[in-house]
């Protein structure tokens, strides 16, 4: 833990009082059991049971930034009445409470795509600037759980204003950003002592210590190619499905589709997924990418080949929702650990 | 090794020595203890890598008709994979003579998250399975044993045909009879008494949840058509838009479309990230479709689905009663 953060320690009974405080002026998104082992987000009102502990919630908070449906414009009319009205997307101020780190580190990914090029996306950029993040370290890492293997951490900083570590009856805030500082403020919490700064700089470490050693990302990534025999034997098992690139919270490829009535319609946006045999398949039938070889080496080089060339970051950031999702044990871990073992 | 494990491999590899099949499709080692991957094995040598546990949650019969080309392929078969073989047969998706089905009795998966100790996580844990019905557990907590009936999935708990019904050679004895297939439609007849709102009201907070990543469709070894439904656009019948209603035309049309064809292996829900209770659909609709028709889907490979033929004295009791 950087000592030069502000720290402050709230008890868990305060929490509520603090959401309270938030829920005044922001639209609040938390993690909430959909079922006994389904965790999504959700806005939250004050008396909302947030379902903190536990590994990362089933879904990411994608969602909230880049919705899975999402109307762009709305017409009305046709020919030389037709009318186009955009439609603007609620970006009202909101927090994104108890967010993952691996979590929060993939909007840096979709922010890579959706704003750090001359074009932006306005509807994704309305959304991120009015969100702020209160992340959670992870004290749970599940199963298919690798950030640490590809650059990231349970207690990782990036893309989040406030840290919050469990210390069993009160929670250790870090102050990350000056936004931060704001809804921290709200807490109207003490400052941490240094007991409690070393309390969640131990749980931090311990948590990292007891992620697996991975494969070496570097010698991956310099192996991750067009041509390679592991396309075809992953995909033989693979039955294209797109659990893995909807659970991903890095994961942003979208199709544009209308929505026609007698009077108009609306054109939107939805979530694609290119282990789908129509994705990106052209009017005339041609299908770039025709068998599932083809779609599940697109899987992974754009996130560990393109993306990496592009904006120098791989995407994905470990959450392993795919590696425990996959219906057929279709492991990203060892697909790079094979990459990496190559040609060592 | 335990003992069905050494037959299937013994088998495996003398059917591709002998030149009987040009593929073996069995359960291979996971990447973890507790999952399992569909293994294509197509040389005698690789016959090593096949494994039987209570760990091998895949229905092997999805692969079936697209390997239609592939020459005779053995399949390494449980209850429920040979209840699909069955309807695909029936369906005229797979040759009879183009598949051997070596039948497995089964004993149930295992529910992986029953596995998890005090120290609460699947990580770090290796397992050891008697091959009997035990499972010795050994993680960060210890060491400990686990019964497979006390930790079975509950679709295993229901299912009343866990030795094959159909099968070219069986592996082993037959399984003893699961211990819930009395319940089998229990939940589904106290959901049907609920009053129509109120399952309306059900369904739409579930299926609110879909993401409509299709893993249930692509895991289903009955949903074989070439372009499903939702996926037509001209015309399309539903749309991409991710909303309660349209996530509800794709569930009740799928459940629509496997009526009578379902034979209940539960990887639909067992594959479902969302938790949505798929198979509490179907369930109902094959209980629809024993009471009505008297027919159970997948059991006899000559046998004619209620909903794929058509008769004149069909029974068709609500426009019977119009009359």
């Amino acid at each position: 833990m950087n000592d030069q953060h502000e720290q402050f320690v709230i008890p868990k009974v305060a929490l509520g009082g603090w959401l309270e405080r938030l829920l005044a002026s922001h639209r609040v998104v938390g993690p909430v059991a959909a079922t006994e082992s389904v965790t999504t987000y959700s806005p939250i009102g004050a008396a909302a049971v947030l379902r903190l502990d536990g590994p990362r919630p089933t879904v990411s908070p994608k969602a909230q930034i880049m919705p899975q449906t999402e109307t762009l414009f709305v017409f009305q009319g046709s020919g030389p009445t037709l009318t186009l009205a955009p439609a603007a997307p609620d970006a009202a101020p909101t927090v994104l409470f108890g967010v993952r780190p691996c979590d929060a580190r993939a909007l840096g990914r979709l922010d890579d795509v959706f704003l750090a090029r001359k074009e932006r996306d306005i509807h994704y950029e309305r959304r991120r600037r009015a969100t702020m993040l209160v992340g959670l370290a992870c004290a749970t890492p599940s199963w298919g759980c690798f950030c640490t293997s590809v650059g990231g951490s349970p207690a990782g900083t990036e893309g989040l204003d406030l840290l919050l570590t469990d210390l069993g009856d009160r929670y250790h805030i870090a102050v990350l950003t000056p936004a931060g500082l704001d809804l921290a403020s709200a807490a109207q919490a003490e400052a941490a002592s240094v007991d409690d700064a070393a309390a969640a700089g131990a749980q931090h470490a311990e948590t990292a210590a007891r992620m697996p050693v991975g494969f070496e990302l570097e010698a991956a990534l310099r192996n991750v190619r067009w041509e390679a025999p592991l396309w075809g034997q992953i995909s033989q098992r693979c039955l294209a499905c797109g659990v893995c690139n909807y659970l991903c919270p890095a994961c942003h490829c979208f199709d544009i589709q209308d929505e026609v009535t007698p009077d108009g319609g609306i054109r939107f946006r939805c979530w694609d997924t290119c282990q789908f045999n129509e994705f990106t398949r052209m009017g005339a039938g041609h299908n770039p990418r025709p068998t599932q070889a083809e779609r599940v080496r697109q899987r992974l080089s754009h996130k560990f080949k393109y993306l990496v060339d592009e904006f120098g970051t791989a995407g994905c950031t470990g959450c392993g929702r795919c590696v425990e999702r996959c219906p057929v044990n279709i492991d990203i871990r060892t697909i790079l650990g094979a990459f990496a073992e190559e040609g060592r | 090794m335990q003992a069905l494990e050494k037959i299937i491999r013994e088998r495996a590899r003398a059917l591709l020595a002998s030149g009987q099949v040009t593929l073996v499709l069995g359960h291979g080692a996971g990447s973890v203890p507790f999952r399992t991957v569909p293994a294509f094995i197509d040389v005698p040598e690789d016959a090593e890598r096949l494994v039987w546990n209570p760990f091998c949650v895949n229905n092997l019969a999805v692969y079936l008709p697209a390997l239609a080309g592939a020459g005779r392929v053995a399949v390494v078969a449980k209850g429920c994979d040979a209840r699909s073989l069955v309807t695909l047969i029936q369906e005229h998706q797979v040759p009879r003579n183009r598949v051997m089905i070596l039948g497995l009795p089964c004993t149930g998966m295992v529910e992986p998250t029953r596995l998890v100790g005090a120290a609460g996580s699947l990580r770090g844990l290796s397992l050891t399975w008697d091959g009997d019905g035990t499972i010795s557990v050994r993680d960060a907590d210890g060491q400990r044993s686990l019964m497979v009936t006390d930790a079975l999935q509950e679709r295993c708990r229901l299912c009343e045909h866990n030795t094959p019904a159909l099968a070219d050679e069986m592996l082993g004895e037959p399984a003893p009879a699961m211990s819930g297939t009395a319940e089998k439609f229990a939940a589904a007849e106290a959901l049907a008494r609920r009053p129509a709102a109120e399952r309306r009201a059900y369904w739409r907070t579930q299926v609110e949840r879909c993401i409509r990543c299709y893993a249930c469709r692509a895991a289903c070894p009955a949903c074989y058509c070439r372009t499903c439904f939702v996926d037509k656009n001209a015309p399309r019948w539903v749309s991409k838009a991710n909303t309660a209603d349209e996530n509800w035309m794709f569930h009740a049309g799928r459940a629509f479309h496997l009526a009578g064809r379902c034979v209940e292996c539960g990887e639909c829900e067992r594959v479902c990230p969302m938790g949505i209770p798929i198979s509490a659909l179907n369930r109902m609709l094959d209980h629809e479709v024993r009471e009505r028709f008297d027919y159970v889907a997948g059991l006899d490979p000559e046998g004619v689905p209620p909903l794929g033929t058509f008769r004149s004295d069909d029974p068709d009791p609500e426009s019977s009663e119009e009359r």
